[in-house]
């Protein structure tokens, strides 16, 4: 079932295809994690869905943020239009780095109906020339889309032909949006472009550098954090590719050693660097919680040959965070708690929520593979046999799911807890920059945070009071899972 | 005339549609109809023997140009016949199905057909059904009435055959019907007798067979149409007799296409026929003489 990466492709296999990723499942966490063991796991679908994200966005929230590049979309105008999105995380991120906050910067092709038909490559040409002109950038990255991959358009030849014209180094992602129904295939598509057009073969290799391979959805915060624990092993974090620069993606190679914080972010990237520049890496899991901490430090210590220290800062670092979590603890325990995440932190929160004592009822993680498959079946070692659902953000199977699952609280991202709160669930977001969540500080964090949200449902309630209903009733004496079907 | 005769004519590349189509042009225009040729191709060739041979600006260009004025589309050819070229991308880029939606989808847009008002409109459409731009004249509002050009060659029908899948698909949505089949370049028996059965087989009727022809290309040499280059020819005359067909004819049939390994028995079967039967005119030997082909 899955494939081995190759570097000389043009285009990356999408997940479903290298990695037998799905998007659609729902019944208990046993189930799933026996069906995964034997192999039986099948790619279902729904009969029914609702709108969900297209992998152009998250090819182009892996790049637009790189302060020295210039996105180019080569589509029609809408397409670029989750940019003023990505730009949002962008200027915060900025201001949380202590720089005066600027705008992404994008073009798009605009492709018309005459340039569906006669083809838009020369438009591409211009685009390029004008952003190098325009921006001075060190590197400019023409993203593709479902318009220009259905004309066929050769980017990659444009791209060659143009590169002697310009400054840039251009680098052609493909994300055409039909392609690939797991989103995170646009990761890949951004990472591919990188490693074959940027990454330099390194003229040395430094030993305290480590790269450090980070979503945009995990903030400043938890850098800070992740770099103080690196910093005590003597280690310079790297962190790309959000907010770095050209050079710091350039110069990945040179790195002793890549880490991740998202697993499923990074998966390609890690695995590609290895093969081509042999920086090996680790990528378990994310940092979050107690032991998926110590666990990714393990591994870090582990790769260079340095356990004993690794395991001297985790025994420092759990007797100063311990006594925390356990006042914690005591107002926490027991109460249960709903996750709905991206699949790599969907294992790394309930972890964190294990720690502080909460009981897990139920998790939703936006696609489910082998990325996370051991781990997740060691989640329910630890927190029992909780309902799952595998579902690339469905609000009707979700509210259905809450409706009889009756969480204390519930964990989402953005435009998710809003559906939770609707329905009168005190809520805390799992993707906040102005929250840490990672390492052993992350632990103390959170779970205050946790108590703030427990201890003031008052918004909600009234929320739920006077909101109409989301769906008809009749709905909520449906089965969730009503609209998944086989192959 | 009272109501518009709108008609598609479909057939594999190179199979004689365009040099049928002209010829149908003119045959109708000589018995005194307005006609409107519409050429779907990205080659823009369709209407060239209406004019000696000269291409004209396309639909497609216009609109690439960033003009919005259609006014110079429209170009009158020999006998007063309206030729227009839908036009395309460059071989190798772009979308050319998506360009004949566009194109069609102008052309009614802004009231081109309506400005002018043929009695008869023929479009004249490259090749097989292959998507859904190349299936835009079958769908609803636009031809009423489809045509396949095809020779004996098993591709040919094999293209047919496939425009009859397109033609079934839309047929219960108001899309157009098939008028029937006009046999080109058929000069055999042999072949008459296959294009018949295949006819036959598929539920539907052959109109005319149209013989291959030197005639036909002298005039089309000289920028011509065989009706304007030859009026009293052989050839004249049965580009005449089809055009009389086509304008008279109310028939038209939802076609039964074969499923393709059904196709490819019955035409595996037909293609030794014909074989042999060339085996006899070139070299004079019977099958029994010259056995185990
Ligand atoms: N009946 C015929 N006799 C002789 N030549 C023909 C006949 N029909 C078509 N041709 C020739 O075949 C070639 C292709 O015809 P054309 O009408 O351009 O095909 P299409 O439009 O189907 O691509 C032309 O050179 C044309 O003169
Ligand atoms: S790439 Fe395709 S799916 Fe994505 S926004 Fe554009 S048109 Fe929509
Ligand atoms: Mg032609």
């Amino acid at each position: 079932m899955v494939k081995k990466v190759k570097l000389s492709e043009k285009i990356v296999p999408t997940r479903e295809d290298r990695l037998g990723t799905i998007i659609a499942y729902g019944g208990r966490a046993n189930e799933l994690v026996d069906l995964a063991a034997r192999r039986c796991l099948k790619a279902q679908d729904r009969s029914f869905t609702q709108t969900t994200f297209c992998q152009e966005w998250l090819a182009m929230f892996t790049l637009a943020t790189i302060t020295d590049a210039v996105s180019i979309v080569h589509a029609p105008v809408g397409c670029s239009s989750s940019l003023s999105c990505i730009n949002i995380f962008n200027r915060l991120g900025h201001i949380l780095r202590g720089r005066v906050p600027s705008n992404a910067r994008w073009l798009s092709t605009n492709l018309l109906e005459a340039d569906t038909i006669h083809g838009g490559e020369e438009k591409l040409k211009k685009a390029i020339i004008e952003a190098d002109k325009r921006y001075q950038p060190k590197s400019i990255f023409v993203f593709t889309s479902c318009v220009a991959g259905i004309i066929g358009e050769d980017i990659d030849a444009v791209v060659e032909k143009v590169q002697p014209e310009v400054t840039a180094l251009v680098v052609p992602v493909h994300c055409d949006g039909f392609r690939s129904k797991v989103w995170a295939s646009g990761y890949d598509g951004s990472f591919h472009g990188v490693l074959s057009y940027l990454v330099k073969e390194p003229t040395a290799k430094r030993d305290d550098l480590i790269n450090v391979v980070n979503p945009l959805t995990v903030g400043r915060l938890d850098e800070v954090e992740i770099e103080r624990l690196l910093n005590k092993l003597g280690l310079k974090a790297n962190f790309i590719p959000c907010f770095a620069s050209t050079d710091a993606l350039r110069n990945s190679a040179e790195a002793v050693l890549t880490t991740s914080l998202c697993p499923t972010y990074s998966e390609y990237f890690v695995k590609l660097l290895q093969e081509r520049f042999q920086v090996p890496y680790t990528q378990e899991v994310m940092p979050i919680g107690l032991d998926n901490t110590d666990l990714w430090l393990r591994e870090i210590g582990n790769r260079l040959g340095r356990k004993e220290e690794v395991e001297k800062i985790i025994v420092e670092e759990r007797k100063r965070v311990e006594p925390k979590v356990a006042e914690l603890k005591k107002k926490l325990k027991g109460k249960k708690v709903f996750v709905s995440a991206g699949q790599s932190r969907a294992i790394g929160i309930p972890n964190l929520l294990a720690d502080l004592g909460l009981e897990l009822i139920g998790v939703t993680a936006f696609h489910y593979d082998e990325v996370i498959s051991d781990r997740f079946a060691e989640l329910t070692k630890r927190c029992g046999n909780f309902c799952t659902s595998i579902a690339n953000v469905q609000p009707f199977e979700q509210t259905n799911i809450l409706n009889r699952e009756k969480p204390d609280i519930y964990l989402g991202h953005l435009g998710e807890s809003v559906w939770a709160a609707k329905q009168g669930f005190p809520t805390a977001m799992i993707l906040i920059y102005l929250c840490l969540y990672a390492g052993y500080n992350g632990v103390v964090s959170f779970g205050s945070r946790l108590i703030n949200a427990l201890t003031n449902p008052a918004f909600n309630k009234r929320l739920a009071d006077h909101a109409s209903s989301i769906y008809r009733d009749t709905w909520y004496g449906e089965q969730p899972f009503k609209y998944l079907k086989g192959d | 005339m009272t109501k518009r005769k709108e008609i598609a004519i479909y057939g594999k590349g190179g199979i004689g549609k365009s040099t049928t189509t002209s010829n149908l042009s003119v045959a109708l225009a000589e018995m005194g109809y307005k006609v409107m040729q519409i050429g779907c191709d990205p080659k823009s060739d369709s209407t060239n023997t209406l004019r000696r041979g000269r291409f004209i600006p396309t639909v497609l260009d216009t609109l690439r140009s960033g003009s919005s004025d259609l006014s110079k589309i429209v170009h009158e050819g020999y006998k007063g016949i309206l030729c227009v070229e839908a036009g395309g991308p460059e071989p190798g880029v772009g979308c050319a199905g998506r360009g004949i939606i566009t194109a069609i989808e102008l052309l009614n847009q802004k009231g081109i057909i309506e400005e002018y008002s043929p009695d008869v409109v023929i479009y004249d459409v490259l090749g097989d059904v292959v998507c859904g731009g190349f299936a835009m004249p079958i769908r609803q509002g636009v031809a009423e009435q489809i045509y396949a050009v095809t020779s004996s060659d098993f591709m040919s029908l094999y293209a047919a055959n496939n425009l009859f899948k397109g033609i079934v698909k839309y047929a219960n949505s108001g899309g157009a019907l098939l008028g029937g089949i006009i046999g080109n370049s058929i000069n055999k028996t042999a072949q008459q007798e296959m294009i018949n059965d295949f006819s036959r087989k598929t539920g539907t009727q052959v109109v005319e067979y149209v013989p291959r022809s030197q005639t036909v290309t002298k005039c089309e040499l000289d920028g011509m149409t065989t009706l304007e280059g030859s009026p009293k020819s052989k050839q004249a005359a049965v580009y005449r007799s089809l055009a009389k067909k086509i304008i008279e004819s109310g028939n038209s049939f939802v076609p039964k296409p074969l499923d393709p390994e059904e196709l490819w028995s019955w035409g595996s079967t037909w293609v030794s026929r014909l074989l042999g039967e060339q085996k006899v005119a070139y070299e004079g030997i019977q099958d029994s003489k010259g056995g185990g082909i």
